[in-house]
């Protein structure tokens, strides 16, 4: 388990080391800074001084590896749209609101998502799992928007139950999260449920039954066990489309978190900004899936050796 | 095989199991009827489809739902009645009194559990066993199915151990509440002939050990031959003959059975082609009229083509039970 445990740690550093290369070479191809930050009619020498003041003058090696030194210490530079900020403390300061939104997303989702799959598997073809399918496809195929767009007219508006948007309590919190959580329940439940429909055909399932083991149990327990690798798996996937999708979100309910400021970044080119977002979001993109990977092989003892 | 049985533990009378599919209703075990003594092995024979397996489900009340019912019937286990009793009193009986060892020990163990914690689990909720001491039993459980180093493989998940191993634990997690009949539905078919010849003489260890009896699930004569005392061969769900073993290898009455085992290679018989059965067995769904055998049987007549077969007694020379479904039964 500490092998297994220590090879999955190697791999998640070496992507990260590979993704702070993709960031640096991705914001140097998309043009140059130098033409976002001054006038059109800027001099010769103000353009050399600030390439030389950004060391954009460095041969590109040299610039990553300051890039690099700067990026392990947090250090992205200062934003260049919110100016006076550093990029890392733009990131910080929002991050907290994405990660809370899409905690909060994640566990509904699960405690959601979950049962159903099991209880559709076990009501095969019946009400129950004909009801979770049309849930499901309502859920991977109406556009989140939309979907978050008809919360706010049905819950806020016409029964004025929950804030429209914006932040501050835990009433704010409710339609975001939702939205968030719905396209995720349609996925991981019809996941769960073709795992759970696998594994209950399998002859342990017969065996522990003949033990006399009682059927609650061999349902949550015997099956469950063996079938949660598969959500679990794509478990992590979601974690990772749970901050790209906040973008969505966000816009929609006004939410300050990081899709938020990923998007004012891009769209001012503040390229230490998008740096140190894109570095964060692939950051908690590997972790989780660490997380996953650890989580699969405490369930799976096949995994671990 | 002199053995004298006395104490009937296990009576199945007039068991009947339907499933229904796209194809409608239909019976796929049809009124069989079976007597175990205690410490007696009964094989029960027939090919792929015939309802062996339906038939030792059925026994357990676990066939599969809801495709799967038990139409009619009565199995008597030990003066209990399983077919009057609740889901839950049903629970109690299966690990306990009655249990199974499945076919392919491949994946027939959870992959998730240690082999310990699955043998404990039935001792924990069949026996008093406390906590404590239910990794020590299931320790003794292994020891006693013979597996080595049974306080390593305790600890053991199914995937470190060989397909040999692995139906030793699966035979250990059976016997581990000591019940008094273990259905063993083909649990050598997937093991490699040696092993298969030390798992038979490890189940006959047990048996006499612990004088249960044995249901044997298989295609296998040669099996049949060395570990079993009477014998049921099905057919199309129906039991077509039963008797004891060396009494149907000697006079078998049933068409069926003697083209069974004419099909059996013979160290000293005559070098040639086997002889095999014409045909395929009827799918269940669509079984023939009368005689369920008729349409292969060389022996067929217009009756045996349209009227049920009658039960022919041809009792052994020891007074011993031997009948068979057929109107033309040969020995006699």
């Amino acid at each position: 388990m500490k092998k297994y445990i220590g090879t999955r740690l190697i791999e998640s550093l070496a992507a990260i080391l590979v993704i702070t290369i993709l960031v640096f070479a991705l914001t140097h191809m998309s043009g140059s800074p130098v033409d976002a930050l001054l006038p059109q009619d800027a001099t010769q020498d103000q353009i050399d001084a600030l390439v030389a003041q950004w060391g954009l003058d460095q041969p590109l090696a040299v610039q990553y590896l300051t890039f690099l030194k700067n990026a392990l210490a947090g250090d992205f530079g200062d934003s260049l749209k919110w100016r006076g900020y550093s990029a890392m403390g733009v990131v910080l300061d929002r991050f907290p609101q994405t990660l809370l939104l899409g905690g909060v997303a994640v566990a509904i989702s699960v405690i959601v998502a979950i049962p159903l799959g099991v209880m559709a598997a076990m009501n095969r073809n019946g009400p129950l799992d004909r009801g979770a399918q049309i849930f499901s496809l309502f859920g991977q195929s109406v556009p989140q928007f939309w979907f978050a767009i008809l919360l706010i007219w049905f819950l806020a508006v016409a029964l004025q139950l929950v804030p429209t948007s914006g932040s501050g309590s835990w009433r704010h919190l409710i339609l975001p999260a939702i939205a968030m959580a719905w396209f995720q329940i349609a996925a991981l439940s019809r996941l769960t449920r073709s795992a759970m429909l696998d594994v209950l055909d399998a002859e342990y399932i017969k065996l522990a039954r003949v033990k006399g083991v009682r059927e609650a149990r061999v349902v949550w327990v015997h099956a469950l066990r063996n079938a949660a690798v598969v959500p679990l798996t794509y478990f992590g996937v979601l974690a990772g489309s749970v901050l790209t999708g906040s973008v969505t979100i966000e816009t929609v309910f006004s939410w300050p978190g990081l899709g938020w400021v990923a998007i004012e970044a891009i769209r001012a080119r503040d390229f230490p900004v998008v740096q140190a977002v894109v570095v964060i979001f692939a950051i908690i993109y590997i972790v989780s899936n660490f997380l996953v990977d650890i989580l699969n092989a405490y369930i799976d003892p096949r995994v671990r050796s | 095989m002199k053995d004298t049985f006395t104490e009937t533990v296990l009576e199945v009378r007039g068991l009947t199991t339907t499933i229904s599919g796209k194809r409608g209703e239909f019976t796929a075990v049809e009124n069989v009827d079976l007597t175990l003594k205690r410490g007696e092995t009964l094989g029960l024979v027939g090919e792929s489809g015939s309802g062996k397996s339906l038939t030792g489900l059925s026994l357990l009340r676990l066939v599969p739902k809801p495709a799967a019912r038990i139409a009619a019937g009565s199995v008597v286990l030990d003066g209990i009645d399983l077919m009057s009793l609740t889901e839950d009193q049903m629970r109690q009986v299966r690990g306990r009194k009655i249990s199974m060892i499945l076919q392919d020990p491949q994946t027939s163990l959870n992959p998730s559990f240690t082999v310990g914690s699955q043998i404990a689990e039935a001792l924990a909720l069949h026996t008093d066993t406390p906590r404590k001491s239910l990794r020590d039993k299931a320790i003794e459980m292994l020891r006693r199915v013979r597996v080595a180093a049974p306080e390593h493989r305790v600890d053991a998940y199914p995937h470190q151990m060989s397909g040999g191993m692995r139906q030793r634990a699966v035979g250990a997690v059976a016997i581990s509440c000591a019940p008094d009949v273990i259905i063993a539905d083909e649990p050598t078919t997937s093991l490699d002939v040696t092993v298969q010849a030390q798992y038979i003489r490890l189940l006959q260890e047990l048996q006499r050990e612990s004088g249960m009896g044995i249901i044997f699930i298989t295609h296998d004569f040669g099996i049949v031959a060395k570990v079993c005392h009477r014998l049921a061969v099905m057919y199309a769900g129906q039991i077509v003959e039963t008797g004891p073993v060396a009494q149907i290898f000697d006079q078998p009455l049933h068409p069926y059975t003697r083209a069974l085992l004419s099909s059996v290679p013979k160290l000293h018989g005559q070098i040639g082609r086997l002889p095999s059965i014409e045909g395929t067995p009827p799918p269940l769904w669509d079984r023939p009229r009368g005689c369920k055998f008729s349409p292969r049987c060389p022996l067929a007549d217009h009756r045996c083509r349209n009227e049920e077969p009658p039960t022919v007694d041809s009792p052994a020379p020891d007074g011993s039970e031997h009948w068979a479904r057929c109107w033309k039964p040969e020995a006699i």
